[in-house]
Order: C-alpha cells, then structure tokens, then sequence
C-alpha cells in the first residue's frame, strides 16, 4: 500500500470524538483564555450597550419596537462567534504548524471528523460567554424572550461552524503566527461592525455600509439569530444561515482534502 | 530487525522517513506497505516520532501521550493503561499534569517518545529519538525497543549516537547525498574490530575523498 493513501483510510466516526476530546481537554487548561472570554461580555454588553442603552431607548426591527439593550445583546451573542472563530484558527495552526495535523490524517482522521471535532473548543468557548452575557441580559432586562433566546443559541452554533470552518481553512494556508494576526484583524473589524450587530442600518446608511453588509454573512446570520430570539421566525432567514453553514462545510472539505502534509521542521 | 539509519546531516534520513509515513512523496519510485494488522488503518499500528517537535502546546502531559493510543484506535481504557505505561517507562509519570509548555525540551522528547510507545504498534520510526534524553533514559528506551524487535517489532530509528546503535541494532541503512550506501546485517558492515563509529567516518572519508 502507498503510504499516501493512509489518510483515506476512515477511522470512523470516533474520531471526531478524539479530535474532540483533545479540544475539550485544550479548553479547560487554557484559564488564562476563560478569564478573557469571561471579561469579553462583561466590556461589551456591561459597558458599552449598557452605556449606549442611556441614548438609545428603542430600535425599530422588523415589526417590532424593542429596547435598544434587547436588540443589542443578540449583536453581542454574534461577535462572540468572531473572537471563537479566532480560537478556532489558533487552535488548527498549533496543529498545522507542528504537525498534529498531519499525523491525524494520516491516522484516519477524515477533513469531516476534523472540522466537527475541532468546533468543539469554539462551541465550548460561545456557551461560555453566551451564559455570562444571558445572566447580564436577566439582571438588567436586556432579555426578550428567555426561552426563545435559549432556541436562538442554536441557529448561533450552526452560524458558528461557519466561522471555525473558514478560520481552520484560512490556517491551512497562513504559514506564520504574523500573517494569522494578520488576518484576524483584517478580517473581524469589519466583518463585526459592517453588519447591524449594535445599530440598524437605514436606507439613508452610506453606500459602502450597505455593500459591506449585503456581502457580509454575518448580517444574514444575525437576521437568522434574531428572527428565532424575537419570536418572528421567518424561515428563509434561518435557511439563508444553514445554507451558508453548509457551503463553508463542502469548500474546507475540499480544501482539506487536498492539501499536502507537513511536519514542523526543529 | 532493528535498523540503525545513519548519515551525515542533509543526507536524506528524515526524507526517507517522512516519505516512508506518506507526509512527503518520493521524488522517484515507489513506496509501498505490507503491514498484516487488526487495527483500522495501517498507520494505526505505526509509532512514529519525527525529528521536529510534534506536541501540542495547549494540553498537559497526560493529554499529549493520550492522544497517541486514541489515534491508534485503542478504546479510552485501554488507552489510559498504555498512556500509563508509556509515562513510567519514559519517567514522566510525575509530569503527568503538567502542561508542556512548562517542561525542559528533553522532558518533551519523552513525552513525544512516550506517545508513540504508547499506541503498541508494530513498527516504529523514530527520527533521532535520543536527542535531549540523557543517557539513562536512552538505555532504558533502546533496551524497551529491542525486547519489542525480539517479540516481532520492527524498528527504524535514526540516531547521531552511534555506540548507543551499535549495541541494541541488528541491521544497518547507510545513506548518504540521499543515496543508499549500505543496507544489511551490522556483522556485515562492520569490519573486524571496528566499531559502528570507526566504520562510519571511515566511509564518509572515503565518499568526501
């Protein structure tokens, strides 16, 4: 048999499992990072939109009138699925970088088992941040809908497996820790501000703002996220977001497929 | 067998061995397996240690070695003894909690070695396993290796310790300028009354002359 061919060689479904596992284990050894993404909420829904709250009674969504910290806190729930996407990326790049990745592969592991193994440390990490951001919402009235916010965190994980997917494939191709920086800035700033995470965007908004969010995912994901928190459930926004979801699946299985191993060199 | 690998640096032994795992392509011919295994995938019943640094740096010890029998296919159980095994055996039983980061690079070399001991396969290619282990540890591994060869194992290992070699290995791949110069019985190789380090700065004498 050529060696090459190991990686084709399925360990089967226990191996999202094991990548799993190993993630988990990643997780709850990174206190440092828990303390991070324990004080993200606290800054960005306790300060700011409690801060912006004072000048913003209501917001027009939909055809709903909603205090501003309602409608605000879904928008932070989203920019918790960025910072995770950049988990997600430093994770797959100690795995690239030192070869795991390619020893996982050629143990069996599938691009498929990979991806789902791996969302595991991002999913851990938005539940996290998105029960402190809960408990702040319940104590200052900043929450709709309890149980429907609850529903909501799921159409927030699958828009997640959006986010690790594209931050695992964007690691295949970063070939140092600079160019990841790199990427990350240029990619969450605007992707978090250009799309109605904090604020609506009008008809009177700048053209480039409305460009920038008619392509940004994450203005389809927030209407998905939304139309479940407020109760409205408009089902072509929820499949807009399943079907992004999906897209981003079958392009790093491809991408994954393809590419060569490599070890790290010492 | 238990073959010894040498070469001068850059004379292609971790080429050939990260071609023999399929990571790189040959740049000629063809590499081909013939592994009668249980396990799932032939690479399953491999342990293999590359030269370069293969850790990962955000779990503990236990966390690193664990992986390595999971990956084999071995249930968590079992793989919980072995990992066990493998972190006496290699010493670092005491560091099991520990995260990487925060162990010496000689310690890493044994949680690396440790990994790949283990998943209990039947081949082992290991890429200079000896570098950063004092010479205690070595003995012990190399004397761990060769009960395994004696009980049906194959092992692969390259090592700049060639007296360390010379007493545990029973066949010798000489390379050089990534061509094979040499590969047979260590009894064949050696000359009567040189040692496996006389023979070999002997040979590369002769190749630089």
């Amino acid at each position: 048999m050529n060696p090459q061919h190991f990686r084709n060689i399925s360990l089967g479904l226990r191996s999202i499992r094991i990548v799993a596992n190993n993630e988990w284990r990643a997780f709850v050894h990174n206190k440092g990072l828990l303390l991070s993404m324990f004080m993200e909420p606290l800054i960005t829904y306790g300060l700011l939109v409690m801060a912006l709250n004072q000048n913003l009674a209501s917001v027009h969504y939909e055809s709903l009138i909603l205090p501003y910290k309602q409608y605000a806190l879904t928008g932070v729930l989203t920019f918790f699925m960025t910072t995770q996407m950049s988990q997600a990326m430093y994770r797959a790049t100690v795995d690239k970088e030192y070869g795991l990745l390619a020893i996982k592969f050629t143990n069996g592991v599938q691009p498929w088992h990979y991806l789902t193994g791996m969302s595991l440390f991002p999913i851990a990490g938005l539940l996290f941040q998105s029960t402190i951001l809960i408990v702040l919402g319940l104590a200052t009235g900043g929450v709709y809908n309890l149980g429907l916010l609850l529903l909501s965190l799921l159409v927030l994980i699958i828009s997640l497996e959006f986010w690790s997917t594209l931050g695992i494939v964007l690691s295949t191709r970063i070939s140092s820790y600079q160019q990841r920086d790199i990427i990350m800035t240029l990619i969450f700033s605007p992707v978090a501000y250009a799309a109605p995470t904090l604020y609506v965007f009008s008809n009177n908004s700048p053209l480039i703002i409305k460009v920038l969010a008619y392509i940004n995912p994450l203005s389809y994901q927030l209407k998905a996220l939304r139309t479940v928190a407020f109760g409205i459930f408009n089902i072509n926004d929820l499949l807009i977001a399943l079907a992004l979801t999906i897209i981003m699946i079958i392009f790093a299985q491809i991408i994954l497929r393809r590419m060569p191993l490599s070890l790290a060199e010492r | 067998m238990f073959i010894a690998l040498i070469g001068a640096n850059g004379a292609g032994k971790s080429t050939l061995i990260n071609s023999l795992i399929g990571v790189i392509p040959p740049v000629s011919g063809q590499i081909s397996w013939k592994l009668k295994t249980d396990r799932v995938n032939p690479f399953n019943d491999v342990g293999f240690s590359p030269q370069s640094q293969l850790i990962d740096w955000y779990t503990s010890v236990y966390d690193n070695v664990y992986q390595g029998p999971l990956l084999a296919g071995f249930k968590p159980k079992e793989a919980q003894k072995t990992t066990k095994q493998a972190l006496r055996l290699l010493d670092i039983s005491d560091l099991s909690a520990k995260p990487v980061d925060h162990i010496s690079g000689g310690q890493q070399q044994r949680v690396q070695i440790a990994r790949e001991i283990a998943r209990e396969p039947q081949v082992y290619i290991l890429d200079e396993p000896t570098t950063g282990l004092d010479v205690e540890t070595s003995e012990n591994l190399f004397t761990y290796l060769k009960q395994k060869v004696d009980a049906g194992s194959i092992v692969l290992t390259s090592s700049h310790d060639l007296t360390l070699l010379e007493s545990y290995a029973s066949h010798v791949l000489f390379l050089d300028d990534h061509e094979q110069k040499y590969f047979g019985p260590l009894t064949d190789f050696l000359d009567s009354g040189t040692s496996l380090r006389e023979k070999y700065l002997n040979e590369r004498k002769a190749i630089e002359k």
